[in-house]
C-alpha cells in the first residue's frame, strides 16, 4: 500500500466523493478519477494476475495502451470483463473485480504455473499437445479451462446500443493540440466543411502536453478551452468525447465507439470521410529489465499523469530509468508533486548539460550510462539493483517505485488498417507513418499530425495539425542523427509483453527455432495479440527479435496492426438489431390474422408464415393432419402472399421466356397460365413457377417464395445480356399483390358463394386459366392452378385489400367447411402429389430428368442450361432419382433426411443409395410417406431399401414406389 | 435535451412504376411527379389517386411508355421534425446532408437492410417508401432506433466546466 493522494492538484472534484468496490473491498474516489486512479489514490498494489504465470501485476499505463489491469466491471447482466481499469470512469456504486484468479488477486491458486515456467516456453502449446493424438479430448477440457480472460455475463444484455452513419468532409482523430489545431484550422479556412472531432477521453486537450505547457503564448489549457469553445459555435463541427476510433476501411470508412450515459450505452459511428487527419498522439516506450513486471514498475508519463490529472501518487520513492529527456520531465514534475526521486539512470551516456543542472539543482542522484538490472520486492517493487553499462559495481536503491522511460511511439496503429504503412525513422528510433504509401492509391488516405507523426515539440504539433487541416501536404520531421530504440535486458524475466506473459527469453527461444519474420514471431509467442494489441510491446519486441538475429529493428520491418483497434463489444456491432429485431423479418397482409388464430409462425427465408393452426388439446401433427385431410374432404384456405410475383410487358415476353424455361411459351393463348420450370447453366433445376399470358403482350409470373429476387435477377440477366435487345419490360410486383388459395373438391362452389362478376365453371375457368374481375367490391385476379392435387384457385388482389378478401372467403366458407392451413399441411399436400420444391427436391443437384420432367424438356429451342443436359454424367442411368417411399411397416415413420441403403448387412463402408428429401404422414394414405433421391430410383420401383437415420439411430425397411402419390391421373385438378 | 422526431405510418399513395425510353420520357410521357428516378429509362411516379393512376397508365401507355401500379408495394412512412435526419442517419448510409440531399431529392436505399425509396420532402422531412411487406418490422426498428437516439449533449461530458 503504498499509492497515496495528495492534499491539492489535479482536475479532480473534491467536493464529489464516490463510493466504489473492489475485490468486494469498499473504497473511494473523486468525480474525474478513472477506476485506475482512485486505485492508486487508495494504495491498491495488486490489481490483475498476468494471463499465462499469474504473476501479481500493478497498473503501468494511462490509457488504452495498459496491459495489466484488465478488470470486471458491473454486476449481473450488465457485467463487462476485460475492461482496462485505465479507461473505467469512476462512476457512483462502481463494482470491479480482479481477473483471472482464484480464490484472490492476492492469493492466487494459479500463480504455481510460475514454478512451470521453464517448462513452459514460447510454442509449448505446440510442442506439447499434439501427442499421444488420442489424449487431445483430455487436453482440450484442460486448456478451455484454463484458457480465457474474464466472464462473459450469462443473462441478456438489458441496455441499448445505438448505431450512426454520417458523411463529413474531414474527421479528426485526436482532440489534443495538434488535433484541435487541425479542426480550427480547417474550419477557419471554410466554415462550411464538415467537421467531426473524436477523442477516446472525456475532456479536449490529450495526453500529451504538461498542464505548465505555453502554447502559441497561453496557458495549454485555456488554449485548450478556446479551441473547444471556438469549435462547438461552429454549426457544421461536431465534437465526440469519450469516443474511440477503432478501425480505418477502405473508402476512407471509420468506425467509431462513442461511450454513453444512461439507457444508450454505446454508439457505433460509421463515419465516411473525405479527409482523416490522424493525431493520436504517443505511446511511452517502457525499458527493459529483470523483473520489470512486479507492482510499482509504471510509465514514467503515467506516474506523472495521475500525480497532474487526477493527484494520484503511485509512490513515495521512485528511481527513474530514462533513456530519453521526457523522463526526466517526469521526474521533475512528480519531485514537486511530493514523491522523492532516489536516482535517475541514464542508459545513455551523454546526458545535456541543462538537464544536469537540474537534477543537481533538486538534489536528485543521477546515473548516466547506467541501467537498471533487475527489481526486488515480494509483493510490489522494494528497491532495484543500478549498474554500470560497462560492467563494474552494482548500487542497490531502495524504492517503491520504478519509472521508465524509453521514447514515444506514435500511436498510429490506425495509420495501417487500410493500406498504409509505418516506416522506422532513423531519427526519431520509432516507427512513423509512411505518408508516402498512400501515393497513387483512390483514396487520399490519413495524414498523420502532431505525436502520432513523431512530432514531439508544441510548435511543431500546431503547425503540422494546422496544415493537414487546411489540407496542405504533410510537414518533414525533423532530426538527422540516426540512431535505434532503446530497449536493454538484465537478470531474471524480462517482460516484453506484459498481457501474453511474453519475454525476451520467450522472443529469442522463437528465433532460434527458425522463426524470422516479426509476423511469425508474434504469432509463435503471442506478442502484442492481448486486448491491448501490443502497443506498449510492438517496437520492443521488434527490437528484440532483431537484436536475436543480428539485425537493427528497420531491417525486420514491423508486425501491421489490423482492426479492430481497442476491443469493439458485440452489442455496439449489433446496435438496434437484436431480439425480435436481428434481422428484417417480412410479413403478409394476413399475418394479424395468423397471429390471432393460433397460427406457429415460422421463418421462410426473411418471410413469416403460418405453419399450422393449433386448436385446443390438438397436437402439431393432428393440427396437420386435420388441415391436410380437409382439403382433400372439403376445402381448405391458405396465404400464398409470400409467392415471388413479377409483371412482364412488351412484345418479346414470349422471346425471353422460351429462353428462360425448358419448355416453350410463345403458343400460350392470353387467359391461359402454364407450369414452367427454370435450369442454371449448369443444367440444375433453378425454380419452378406459373406463368399467365394477361393480353398479347403483357404477362405474369409467380416464382418460389425464396427465389423471387434471384428470378427477377436472372430474367434482367437473360434481357440484357443473353439476349440483348429484347423489348421487354420487367417489373417485380411481390409486394402490390397479396395471394392466397383456395383449394379442396368445393372450392369452385366456395368460389361460386362468392359471387365473383365472372364465371367459374369448368368451361370458363378450367384448369390453367386465368379470370380477372371483381369479387364483391374487390378487384380481383383468379388463376386456376394447384399445388394440391385438388381443384383450385388462386385469388390475387391489390395487398391492401388481401386482408378483407381472406375475411370475406372465410366468412362464406363455414357452410362449405372452409378451414385455413399452414405450410406443414401445404407440404404434405404436395408430397402426397409429388411436386417437388426447390431446397428439398431440387437441391442444386438435381436435373430435370432426375425430378421426372423429361417430357417438359423442349427440343425445339435454346434455353439456359440446355447444353449442359447433353454432358455424359448427366444422362448416365444411374443418376439419383426422385422416387417415393413408403415404409414397409405401414405404422411406421419415416426419419427425415435419412439415408438410403440397400440392406444392413455388411461391413461399412455401407455404399449411400440416396437420400430423403421430404417426410410426411399422409391422411389419404394413413401412412407415412416420403420424396426420395436415389440412384437408379425409376428402375427399382417396387423394390425394398432401408431409410438409416444415423443421428436418431432409426433403420426403416421402405419400399420403392412412383412419386405420385394422390390422383396420378390429375383428375381432381381438371374436374 | 434529446432532438425529437415523428414517424408515422401514412396510407398508400397512388404510385406507378414506369419504364420508357430516354427519348419517350424527355418528349412529354406524363406530368406526375416523380417520386425517385431508378434510372434513365425507370421511374416511380405519383398520381392522385387511383382513378388518376388508371387513367394515366392509360396515356402513358399509349405514348410508348409503360407502367405498372405498385401502390400497395410501397407503404410510406413520413419522418419529420429536427430530428429526422438523425433518425435515417441509424439506418440509411447515405450521405443526408441538406447540401447533398436537398428537399425534392430521391433515392432507392437500404434503411436497416430494408429495400426503401427515400425522399426529401420540400416541406422538410422526409418521406420513406418501404418495401410493404417489410413495413410492421422496419416501423419497429424506427422506434427501437428513435428511444436510442439521445444525444449527449457537451455540458454533460465534463468539457466546458472542467476546462476552464
Amino acid at each position: 500500500m503504498t499509492g497515496w493522494r495528495a492534499p491539492t492538484g489535479g482536475r479532480i472534484d473534491r467536493s464529489r466523493t464516490i463510493d466504489f468496490r473492489f475485490n468486494g473491498r469498499a473504497y473511494t474516489g473523486h468525480d474525474g478519477d478513472t477506476l485506475a486512479s482512485a486505485l492508486l489514490a487508495n494504495g491498491v498494489d495488486i490489481v490483475a494476475r498476468s494471463f499465462k504465470y499469474h504473476r501479481p501485476r500493478g497498473i503501468v499505463a494511462f490509457g488504452a495502451d495498459e496491459p495489466n489491469a484488465l478488470v470486471e466491471v458491473g454486476e449481473g447482466s450488465r457485467r463487462t470483463p476485460n475492461l482496462k481499469a485505465t479507461q473505467v470512469r469512476l462512476v457512483p456504486g462502481l463494482v470491479a473485480r480482479s481477473q483471472n484468479c482464484w480464490p484472490s488477486v492476492n492469493f492466487d491458486i494459479m500463480a504455481i504455473t510460475g514454478l512451470l515456467a521453464p517448462f513452459m516456453p514460447s510454442g509449448f502449446y505446440y510442442k506439447t499437445f499434439k501427442w499421444p493424438v488420442s489424449a487431445w479430448p483430455f487436453y482440450e477440457r484442460l486448456i478451455r479451462n484454463a484458457a480465457g480472460m474474464g466472464r462473459a455475463p450469462a443473462a441478456a444484455d438489458p441496455d441499448a446500443y445505438d448505431s450512426v452513419h454520417r458523411s463529413v468532409d474531414l474527421l479528426v482523430i485526436g482532440g489534443g493540440l495538434a488535433g484541435l489545431a487541425a479542426a480550427r484550422a480547417a474550419a477557419q479556412a471554410d466554415a462550411g466543411t464538415r467537421i467531426l472531432v473524436v477523442d477516446e477521453l472525456a475532456e479536449f486537450g490529450g495526453l500529451g502536453t504538461a498542464d505548465t505547457a505555453v502554447v502559441d503564448g497561453r496557458d495549454y489549457r485555456d488554449w485548450v478551452a478556446d479551441a473547444v469553445a471556438a469549435l462547438s459555435a461552429v454549426p457544421n463541427v461536431t465534437l465526440l468525447p469519450r469516443t474511440t476510433a477503432y478501425g480505418h476501411y477502405d473508402g476512407n470508412l471509420v468506425g467509431l465507439v462513442e461511450e454513453c450515459d444512461g439507457p444508450v450505452r454505446q454508439r457505433r459511428w460509421l463515419v465516411h470521410a473525405d479527409r482523416i487527419v490522424l493525431a493520436t498522439g504517443a505511446t511511452e516506450r517502457p525499458l527493459l529489465f529483470g523483473g520489470n513486471d512486479r507492482p510499482g514498475v509504471m510509465l514514467a508519463s503515467a506516474a506523472r499523469l495521475y500525480a497532474t490529472r487526477h493527484a494520484a501518487m503511485a509512490g513515495r520513492r521512485a528511481v527513474v530509468f530514462t533513456s530519453d529527456d521526457s523522463g526526466y520531465e517526469a521526474a521533475f514534475d512528480l519531485r514537486q508533486a511530493g514523491v522523492a526521486i532516489a536516482a535517475i539512470v541514464d542508459p545513455r551516456a551523454e546526458v545535456g548539460e541543462a538537464l544536469k543542472g537540474r537534477c543537481a539543482a533538486a538534489g536528485i542522484t543521477l546515473l548516466a550510462a547506467h541501467r537498471i538490472e533487475s527489481s526486488h520486492g515480494r509483493r510490489r517493487v522494494s528497491g532495484c539493483t543500478v549498474r554500470p553499462i560497462a560492467g563494474g559495481q552494482p548500487r542497490r536503491f531502495t524504492c517503491d517505485l520504478i519509472l521508465t522511460a524509453g521514447g514515444w511511439t506514435p500511436a498510429a496503429q490506425l495509420f495501417t488498417h487500410a493500406g498504409g504503412r509505418l516506416r522506422h525513422d532513423p531519427a526519431l528510433a520509432a516507427l512513423v507513418p509512411d505518408a508516402t504509401s498512400w501515393a497513387g492509391r483512390a483514396s487520399t488516405g490519413m495524414i498523420a499530425v502532431g505525436a502520432a507523426a513523431g512530432v514531439y515539440d508544441v510548435a511543431g504539433c500546431l503547425a503540422s495539425g494546422q496544415a493537414a487541416g487546411r489540407g496542405e501536404p504533410p510537414l518533414g520531421i525533423g532530426g538527422s542523427e540516426a540512431r535505434s530504440p532503446i530497449v536493454l535486458g538484465g537478470t531474471g524475466k524480462c517482460f516484453v509483453d506484459l498481457q501474453n506473459d511474453v519475454t525476451v527469453a520467450d522472443i529469442a527461444l522463437a528465433v532460434r527455432e527458425g522463426y524470422r519474420s516479426i509476423e511469425h514471431v508474434k504469432r509463435y509467442t503471442t506478442l502484442g495479440m492481448g486486448t491491448d494489441q501490443g502497443k506498449l510491446a510492438g517496437l520492443t519486441g521488434v527490437a528484440v527479435a532483431a537484436a536475436a538475429q543480428g539485425l537493427a529493428p528497420a531491417d525486420l520491418g514491423n508486425s501491421r496492426p489490423r482492426p479492430p483497434l481497442s476491443p469493439v463489444t458485440f452489442g455496439a456491432l449489433a446496435g438496434p438489431f437484436v431480439g425480435p429485431l436481428s434481422s428484417p423479418a417480412r410479413t403478409t397482409p394476413m399475418h394479424g390474422w395468423h397471429e390471432a388464430h393460433g397460427a406457429l409462425m415460422a421463418n421462410v427465408g426473411s418471410w413469416r408464415r403460418p405453419q399450422l393452426y393449433r386448436r385446443e388439446a390438438e397436437g402439431d401433427l393432428e393440427a396437420v393432419i386435420r388441415e391436410a385431410g380437409n382439403v382433400r374432404r372439403a376445402v381448405g384456405l391458405t396465404d400464398v402472399s409470400t409467392l415471388g410475383k413479377i409483371d412482364l410487358q412488351g412484345p418479346d415476353v414470349a422471346r425471353l421466356l422460351d429462353h428462360a424455361y425448358i419448355n416453350g411459351f410463345a403458343s400460350l393463348a392470353p387467359g391461359r397460365c402454364r407450369y414452367g420450370v427454370m435450369l442454371r447453366e449448369d443444367g440444375m433445376v433453378l425454380d419452378d413457377g406459373t406463368v399467365t399470358r394477361l393480353t398479347a403482350e403483357r404477362w405474369f409470373m409467380t416464382t418460389t417464395t425464396g427465389n423471387a429476387e434471384r428470378i427477377h435477377a436472372h430474367l434482367e440477366r437473360i434481357r440484357q445480356i443473353d439476349l440483348r435487345g429484347l423489348d421487354v419490360t420487367i417489373t417485380p410486383v411481390t409486394e402490390q399483390w397479396g395471394a392466397m388459395a383456395v383449394a379442396g373438391p368445393r372450392a369452385r362452389d366456395l368460389l361460386a358463394a362468392l359471387r365473383p362478376d365472372f364465371a367459374v365453371d369448368n368451361e370458363a375457368l378450367p384448369f390453367m386459366a386465368l379470370a380477372e374481375g371483381r369479387i364483391g367490391d374487390i378487384a380481383a385476379r383468379v388463376l386456376r392452378v394447384s399445388f394440391s392435387g385438388e381443384r383450385a384457385y388462386e385469388i390475387y388482389t391489390a395487398a391492401g385489400d388481401a386482408l378483407a378478401m381472406w375475411n370475406t372467403i372465410l366468412a362464406a366458407g363455414t357452410s362449405f367447411g372452409l378451414m385455413p392451413y399452414g405450410t406443414e399441411a401445404m407440404m404434405t399436400l404436395r408430397i402426397e402429389k409429388g411436386l417437388f420444391v426447390p431446397g428439398f427436391e431440387a437441391d442444386g443437384r438435381t436435373l430435370p430428368d432426375d425430378l421426372g420432367l423429361a417430357r417438359m424438356v423442349s427440343t425445339k429451342k435454346e434455353f439456359v442450361g440446355r447444353r449442359s443436359l447433353r454432358r455424359p454424367a448427366f444422362v448416365a442411368p444411374d443418376r439419383k432419382q426422385l422416387v417415393g417411399l413408403m415404409a414397409v411397416d405401414r405404422t411406421q415413420a419415416i426419419p427425415r433426411g435419412a439415408q438410403i441403403v440397400r440392406d444392413l448387412g455388411g461391413a461399412p463402408p455401407v455404399a449411400m443409395e440416396g437420400h430423403v428429401t421430404s417426410v410426411t404422414y399422409s391422411p389419404e394414405l394413413g401412412r407415412w410417406i416420403a420424396l426420395a433421391l436415389v440412384a437408379g430410383g425409376r428402375a427399382a420401383l417396387g423394390e425394398t431399401r432401408v431409410a438409416a437415420s444415423p443421428l436418431t439411430g432409426e433403420t426403416v425397411p421402405v419400399t420403392l414406389c412412383p412419386p405420385v402419390f394422390v390422383d396420378p391421373e390429375g383428375e381432381r385438378l381438371r374436374g | 435535451m434529446a432532438e425529437t422526431c415523428l414517424v408515422t405510418r401514412r396510407p398508400p399513395l397512388a404510385l406507378l412504376d414506369v419504364t420508357a425510353r430516354p427519348d419517350v420520357w424527355s418528349g412529354g410521357l406524363t406530368a406526375l411527379e416523380t417520386v425517385v428516378a431508378l434510372s434513365p429509362e425507370r421511374r416511380i411516379l405519383l398520381a392522385g389517386d387511383a382513378a388518376d393512376l388508371a387513367g394515366s397508365l392509360d396515356a402513358i401507355a399509349a405514348r410508348g411508355g409503360r407502367g405498372v401500379d405498385v401502390s400497395h408495394g410501397w407503404q410510406p412512412i413520413a419522418i419529420d421534425g429536427p430530428a429526422a435526419r438523425s433518425l435515417l442517419e441509424r439506418g440509411i448510409d447515405l450521405d443526408l446532408a441538406p447540401d447533398q440531399f436537398a428537399p425534392g431529392h430521391g433515392a432507392a436505399t437500404l434503411c436497416a437492410r430494408v429495400p426503401v425509396l427515400l425522399r426529401a420532402e420540400a416541406a422538410g422531412g422526409y418521406t420513406l417508401l418501404v418495401a410493404t411487406s417489410y413495413a410492421d418490422w422496419l416501423m419497429r426498428w424506427l422506434q427501437a432506433a428513435r428511444a436510442a437516439m439521445t444525444r449527449p449533449s457537451l455540458s454533460n461530458t465534463g468539457i466546458s466546466g472542467s476546462q476552464r
